[in-house]
C-alpha cells in the first residue's frame, strides 16, 4: 500500500517522461505527426492542466445544477414534527 | 432484559428541542427493531440532560442510556465513549439535530443484512439522496469539496463528509482509534480507512434536512481545516 499522493505522484512521473522522450525527440514521436500536430506534443502539459481544470469546473456545476433539493423531505418532516412536539407535550416531556 | 442489537449513538450539545423529536422518530421507525440509544452530552447548558431523563422515564432505562461528558470534547472521543457502553453488535451513528432522519436506518440495517456489509453509510450525493435546506454557495462549497475529495481519494463512496452511518462495532472501535482528524474530516478518514483496509461498504441515499433549530455552521475556518485534512489524507495515510 503506499498514500494517494505517491499513487499520483508516479502517474504525473511516468507522463512526463513518456512527454519528455517525445519533446527532446529522443523516442521519434514527432516525425510521424503531420506538422500541425506538433504544437499539441509540445505543450500537452499545458493541455492536460487545461482539460483537467474544464473536467472539475463541469463536475463541480454540473453538481450544483443537478443538485437534489428533497423539499417533500422538510415538509414531511415539519409534519412529524408537530405530530411528536403535540404527542411528547401530552406526555409532559416537553412544555411548549 | 433483552439485549439489544444495534445501537444509535447520539452526541448531543444543546439539543434540548431537538432531542425528544428525535427520540420520538426514532421510536416510531424502530418499533419492531431491538435497539437502544446512547446519548452522549456534553454537559449542555441548556438541560439537554433534564430532556433526556424525562425520555428515559418514558421509553425504558434499558432503551435510552443517558452517558454525559463532562464537557465538550470532541466527536471522535464522543463516539468512543458512547462505544464503551454500546451493547449491540451494529452501531449507528447519527446527529440529534433532525438533519438525520431515523427512517432511513431501516433501509440501512435491510442493506447490510442483504450484503453481510462491514459499513452502511447514507448519502446526500446518489441516486435519490439530497439536502433541504442550502443556497447555491452552499451546494457550490459542497460539491467542490466532495468533487476535490473524490478525485484525490478516490475512495468509491459518495459521501465522506456525512455522519449518518452504521458500522459493525469492532470495527467503528477499529477506525476510531486509528483516525486523528477532528470535525467533518474525521467522518473523510473513518471512510477512507475504512476503504483502504478493504471493508465492505454500502450506501443508502438520504434526504438530509439541514437544522432549522439553531445553526449549521460552514465558515472560512471549516473549509481551511477541510482542505488541510484532505491533504493530509492525501499525502499521508497508507
Amino acid at each position: 500500500m503506499a498514500s494517494q499522493l505517491i499513487i499520483y505522484s508516479a502517474h504525473v512521473v511516468l507522463f512526463v517522461l513518456v512527454w519528455l522522450l517525445a519533446y527532446t525527440e529522443v523516442v521519434p514521436v514527432l516525425s510521424y505527426l503531420p506538422e500541425c500536430a506538433h504544437c499539441l506534443v509540445y505543450y500537452a502539459p499545458f493541455f492536460a492542466v487545461f482539460f483537467l481544470g474544464i473536467y472539475a469546473a463541469f463536475n463541480v456545476i454540473y453538481g450544483v445544477a443537478t443538485f437534489n433539493d428533497c423539499a417533500e423531505a422538510k415538509v414531511e418532516l415539519l409534519r412529524e414534527i408537530k405530530q411528536a412536539k403535540a404527542e411528547l407535550k401530552d406526555k409532559g416531556i416537553i412544555d411548549y | 432484559m433483552d439485549t439489544p442489537k444495534y445501537s444509535i449513538i447520539l452526541p448531543t450539545y444543546n439539543e434540548k428541542e431537538n432531542l425528544p423529536i428525535c427520540i420520538w422518530l426514532i421510536e416510531k421507525y424502530l418499533k419492531e427493531i431491538s435497539y437502544e440509544v446512547i446519548i452522549v452530552d456534553d454537559a449542555s447548558p441548556d438541560g439537554t440532560q433534564d430532556v433526556a431523563k424525562l425520555l428515559q422515564k418514558e421509553y425504558g432505562e434499558n432503551k435510552i442510556l443517558i452517558k454525559p461528558r463532562a464537557g465538550k470534547l470532541g466527536l471522535g472521543t464522543a463516539y468512543s465513549h458512547g462505544l464503551s457502553f454500546a451493547r449491540g453488535e451494529f452501531i449507528i451513528l447519527m446527529d440529534a439535530d433532525l438533519s438525520h432522519h431515523p427512517k432511513f436506518i431501516p433501509e440501512m440495517i435491510a442493506l447490510q443484512q442483504k450484503y453481510m456489509l462491514d459499513i452502511v453509510t447514507g448519502t446526500r450525493y446518489k441516486n435519490g439522496g439530497g439536502v433541504s435546506g442550502w443556497d447555491l454557495k452552499r451546494k457550490t462549497i459542497s460539491k467542490g469539496a466532495n468533487f476535490l475529495a473524490q478525485f484525490l481519494l478516490n475512495p468509491g463512496v459518495s459521501d465522506l463528509t456525512g455522519s449518518f452511518r452504521l458500522y459493525k462495532k469492532e470495527i467503528l472501535a477499529t477506525l476510531i482509534a486509528e483516525s486523528v482528524s477532528k470535525g467533518y474530516v474525521f467522518q473523510m478518514e473513518m471512510m477512507f480507512r475504512a476503504k483502504k483496509s478493504g471493508y465492505r461498504i454500502g450506501e443508502v441515499p438520504i434526504s438530509f434536512v439541514d437544522r432549522f433549530f439553531g445553526e449549521s455552521k460552514l465558515g472560512s475556518q471549516e473549509i481551511v481545516d477541510y482542505a488541510k485534512g484532505l491533504l493530509y489524507l492525501f499525502a499521508f495515510v497508507w
